[in-house]
């Protein structure tokens, strides 16, 4: 399967994936950290068409709602089909395991020949990317999650949105109902 | 003699893994099972994440990748596991509640005329077994495994695992000759490959040869005998990982006594470390003490499933079987008789241990006091002798180190009898 049969969405999913992971340096983006930067990019309008869905998942050692658009889901699978990203399964010290994907060397081969180069990989290494040129860290902090530069000092960007608020009272009405 | 011909190689090698319902669900949970991806996972890397709030990690080696193929929540699981991303071959994995866990690739190459060879694939099977398989446990079995293997942590089990192998395969005359005949011809080979035949039987056309190492079976397998298969495995996996149970309390009954040598005769040094190693002992024995009950709860269970299920396997070898199995249990009961007892020799050994640090301590702190005590009465001797003092002055010091010295008499008579006659009588 090639590359070009990934539609554009798949495409930026990798091209992403490539900038935080590597199969030959071992290094892996856990999936909550995933679906934070691309729910960002999705705030930034890089995916029109995904939509705000909601999943149970795991926020670092907790359950919290946060956004996964079945789409974006699939996106990942099909990417892994084509070879270019595995899943991995990584154990805590204190917690359960979590899931990671990494970009594999396929992966990053391909897109540095069939991507990496384009405007549309520019558009987004920027947004990824903190003006001084540091691939921004996604940190998964308690009240929200934030991009990160760890070179500069710049403030913190925070992904408004990306983890539901439960605190406030049901906004309906309701009655007491009994099984 | 003549040699023989392997043709359709298939070869298993299987362990017995402490699992149960739990630790099944978990793996299966573990790998997802249930979520039918089309592309596999990779699991057992090596590492461990300490910031869960950072959303890059970097790990320190890549595990296997496991592609479920079939599983039932709390019973069992086969998957396809790939030992890199780019391995075209596969090896079948199989993990079951009872604990038999199965190791299988079928060979592409036509025909084995080595029968060395096959016993070669057994043992790199067995190897890989350990490298693969058990970095796919959960922290608990791990924790039990190597509390039973003896090593710091899993990785280290490498050589040391007890596997047994089926090797199941297609000989030329196979049709022509019974399991007697194939033996007297084949011997040499069958014998290389399982090690002392210690059953020939020949069960829907299929010859097997049941060994020490391996069963060789020889034949197109019908569900009956793939099934009669596992039972063996399991006998024979459950078998092998008894006796490294018996010998592991046969080593801890050894330094349970040089512990009591130790005390008998030991420095306060020395007690430390005996304590030391009595705290170690005890955790090995109570790795092995859950480990040895889910051994026997899973033997017993897979021994009445064997009377269920198995009536199709036909006398003397279904009784043969069942005698087996019966065996198993009862050497399972002796050894928690073993174990209670080494549990209770522990404890004894601990209490008394910990008497004698006490009074090791207690008896320094008196010699000590002692010490000071006449070390003072010289002192204040000593200044009054320096200082020339007068016949007023001398009886002055007197008042003080009179009732001084009396209390000293009273201390060594103390002394001597807690500690020094104590020691003596002790002793007689």
């Amino acid at each position: 399967m090639a590359f070009s049969d990934l539609d554009n969405d798949q495409k930026i999913i990798l091209y992403v994936y490539s900038r935080y992971s590597s199969e030959k340096e071992l290094t892996f983006l856990q999936y909550t950290a995933a679906l934070v930067i691309f729910y960002y990019l999705k705030q930034q309008g890089v995916f029109p068409e995904y939509d705000e869905q909601l999943l149970v998942y795991d926020y670092k050692d907790s359950r919290r709602f946060l956004w996964e658009d079945k789409k974006f889901m699939n996106d990942i699978n099909v990417v892994r089909d084509h070879g270019f990203l595995n899943r991995a399964r990584l154990k805590t010290a204190e917690y359960r395991d979590l899931n990671a994907h990494y970009c594999t060397i396929s992966g990053a081969k391909a897109i540095s020949d069939h991507f990496g180069h384009t405007v549309e990989a520019e558009n987004i290494k920027k947004l990824i990317t903190c003006p001084c040129g540091e691939v921004y860290e996604i940190l998964l902090e308690d009240e929200a999650p934030v991009l990160h530069c760890t070179h500069c000092r710049k403030k913190d960007v925070v992904v408004e949105g990306f983890l539901r608020d439960f605190t406030d009272p049901i906004p309906e009405k309701y009655a007491p109902a009994f099984l | 003699m003549e040699r023989i011909g392997f043709k359709d190689i298939q070869v298993y090698t299987a362990a017995w893994l402490p699992f149960g319902r739990s630790n099944m669900e978990a793996l299966n949970r573990f790998v997802g099972s249930h979520k039918k991806y089309s592309s596999a996972t990779e699991f057992g890397i090596h590492g461990m994440i300490s910031n869960m709030e950072k959303g890059k990690i970097t790990m320190n080696a890549h595990g296997v990748f496991l592609t479920p193929i079939d599983y039932d929540y709390t019973g069992f699981l086969k998957a396809a596991l790939r030992v890199n991303s780019v391995s075209e071959s596969e090896f079948g994995i199989e993990f079951n509640k009872s604990g038999l866990s199965t190791l299988g690739i079928r060979l592409e190459k036509d025909t084995i005329r080595n029968s060395d060879k096959i016993k070669m694939i057994t043992g790199n099977l067995s190897y890989k077994y350990s490298r693969y398989v058990l970095p796919l446990l959960t922290d608990v079995q791990q924790s039990l495994l190597s509390g039973i293997y003896q090593v710091q942590n899993f990785t280290g089990i490498g050589y040391k695992l007890h596997t047994y192998s089926v090797v199941k395969c297609s000989v030329a005359d196979q049709k022509e000759c019974t399991a007697d005949e194939l033996w007297q011809k084949y011997s040499k080979d069958i014998s290389s490959v399982t090690d002392w035949i210690t059953t020939k039987v020949t069960i829907d056309d299929c010859h097997l040869f049941i060994g020490m190492a391996a069963c060789l079976c020889i034949g197109e397998t019908t569900e009956k005998v793939d099934d009669f298969l596992k039972k063996v495995l399991y006998l024979n996996t459950s078998r092998i990982t008894a006796q490294r149970l018996h010998s592991l309390l046969w080593s801890l009954r050894r330094r349970i006594q040089s512990y009591r040598q130790n005390i008998a005769g030991g420095s306060y040094k020395v007690l430390k470390k005996t304590n030391e190693q009595l705290c170690t002992t005890s955790n090995i024995l109570s790795k092995v003490s859950v480990f040895d009950q889910m051994l026997r709860d899973e033997t017993r269970s897979e021994f009445h499933d064997f009377k269920k299920e198995m009536d199709a396997i036909e006398e003397p070898l279904r009784k043969e079987i069942e005698t087996e199995f019966e065996h198993e249990i009862e050497k399972s009961e002796n050894r928690e008789i073993t174990l209670q007892q080494l549990s209770d020799e522990i404890s004894v050994l601990t209490s008394e241990l910990e008497n004698k640090l006490e009074l090791i301590m207690t008896k320094d702190n008196m010699h000590l006091n002692l010490i000071l005590l006449i070390l003072t009465i010289i002192s204040i001797l000593g200044v009054a002798e320096v200082l020339d003092f007068s016949r007023e002055q001398w009886e002055v010091v007197a008042a003080f180190v009179v009732p001084f010295g009396l209390f000293v008499i009273y201390y060594v008579y103390n002394f001597l009898r807690n500690f020094q006659l104590r020691d003596s009588e002790l002793n007689h």
